[in-house]
């Protein structure tokens, strides 16, 4: 289970990889939905937790409790959220297993959103976490 | 009434512009990544794929089989454009050509209804329900409210006030919500493209390789 310093860690992370493609990414999605079927986990197990949207969405909530205003003073309006073991726990597992960064929804999405590179944050993350 | 309505209108519209520079500065100042691999074809070829025939309905598995609510989408957003166009062209000027007014008001109105739409299709769709925030139905509210005075507006003067009052909330909404991604979707489309063009996934004059 990760710590509270593990956790701050992993946060580090996502500030330090924070670059244009990434910070597109979080702020490009319009949740629309149209990339579920393009994913073959979701294809094979329809469930939400399947949808790229959703996934990349795990993370998106994190990030705008620290990175945007809606989210910082009005944090239920976006669904921002802190990062805690157990969300953090989950956004690994789904991060490493849910995912096999094959960009086939990044194809499929009409703004080009870059969900593997959201996918790839996370795991950034959890390895930092672990050393 | 009507002025103090359409001074607010205006300083939202400023309001609007400035935040969506604020945003883009703020992206731009990040770090653009290196690639290390070597560039196997032209950035800008994929670049202007991307914006121009890989926007097309056809050019994606998902719009192909989901080519109504792609439709819906795009008719959403030529009325939110043309709504900017009739809005801003109307602080400068009170009176438009008759036709035009009413084909510019079937287009809005048409997004407005499409915006409706779209709502409706977050409430009783299982997965958007699920991935959708309040700031997503605030701003789909607030867009095609707007949208639908402008369109009246333009065939009855008397909706202006409310057109310019609507409009105001929207713009002041638009850079701290979920309507800042009109900003990013560039952002978006061209990283996008830059990928493509560089590993040469997709060729000049479209031919795209992904898959093969």
């Amino acid at each position: 289970m990760a710590n509270n310093g593990a956790l701050q860690k992993a946060i580090e992370v996502l500030e330090k990889q924070l670059n244009q493609p990434l910070k597109t990414a979080l702020e490009v999605c319009a949740r629309c939905g149209i990339c579920a079927e393009s994913c073959h986990y979701y294809v094979s197990e329809p469930k939400i937790e399947h949808v790229p949207a959703y996934r990349a969405e795990q993370l998106r909530k994190i990030y705008r409790k620290k990175n945007n205003f809606l989210g910082k003073f009005f944090p239920r309006l976006v669904d921002a959220i802190d990062l805690d073991e157990k969300v953090f726990d989950k956004l690994v597992e789904m991060a490493f297993s849910e995912c096999t960064l094959c960009r086939s929804c990044t194809f499929n999405c009409p703004l080009g959103v870059d969900t593997p590179l959201v996918m790839r944050t996370i795991r950034a993350m959890a390895t930092a976490k672990a050393f | 009434m009507l002025l103090f309505s359409k001074i607010l209108a205006l300083i939202s519209l400023l309001f609007f512009f400035g935040g969506i520079l604020y945003h883009y500065f703020v992206t731009k100042r990040l770090k653009f990544p290196s690639d290390f691999a070597r560039p196997k074809g032209s950035w800008k070829v994929g670049v202007l794929y991307s914006f121009t025939l890989g926007m097309m309905p056809w050019a994606k598995e998902s719009t192909r089989r989901h080519w109504i609510a792609y439709l819906r989408g795009v008719a959403f957003h030529i009325g939110i454009f043309s709504g900017l166009f009739i809005l801003v062209l109307s602080f400068f000027s009170e009176h438009f050509n008759e036709t035009g007014n009413l084909i510019f008001a079937l287009i809005i109105g048409f997004g407005a209804l499409m915006g409706f739409v779209g709502i409706a299709m977050r409430i009783f769709e299982r997965n958007l329900r699920e991935i959708s925030t309040l700031d997503d139905f605030i701003s789909v509210v607030l867009v095609s409210i707007s949208l639908a005075f402008i369109a009246l507006a333009l065939i009855e003067p008397a909706f202006k006030m409310p057109m310019y009052f609507t409009s105001a909330i929207m713009l002041f909404y638009a850079p701290l919500g979920k309507i800042r991604h009109c900003l990013y979707f560039f952002f978006s489309r061209f990283f996008f493209g830059f990928h493509l063009g560089k590993r040469r996934i997709v060729h000049r004059f479209t031919e795209v390789s992904y898959g093969k």
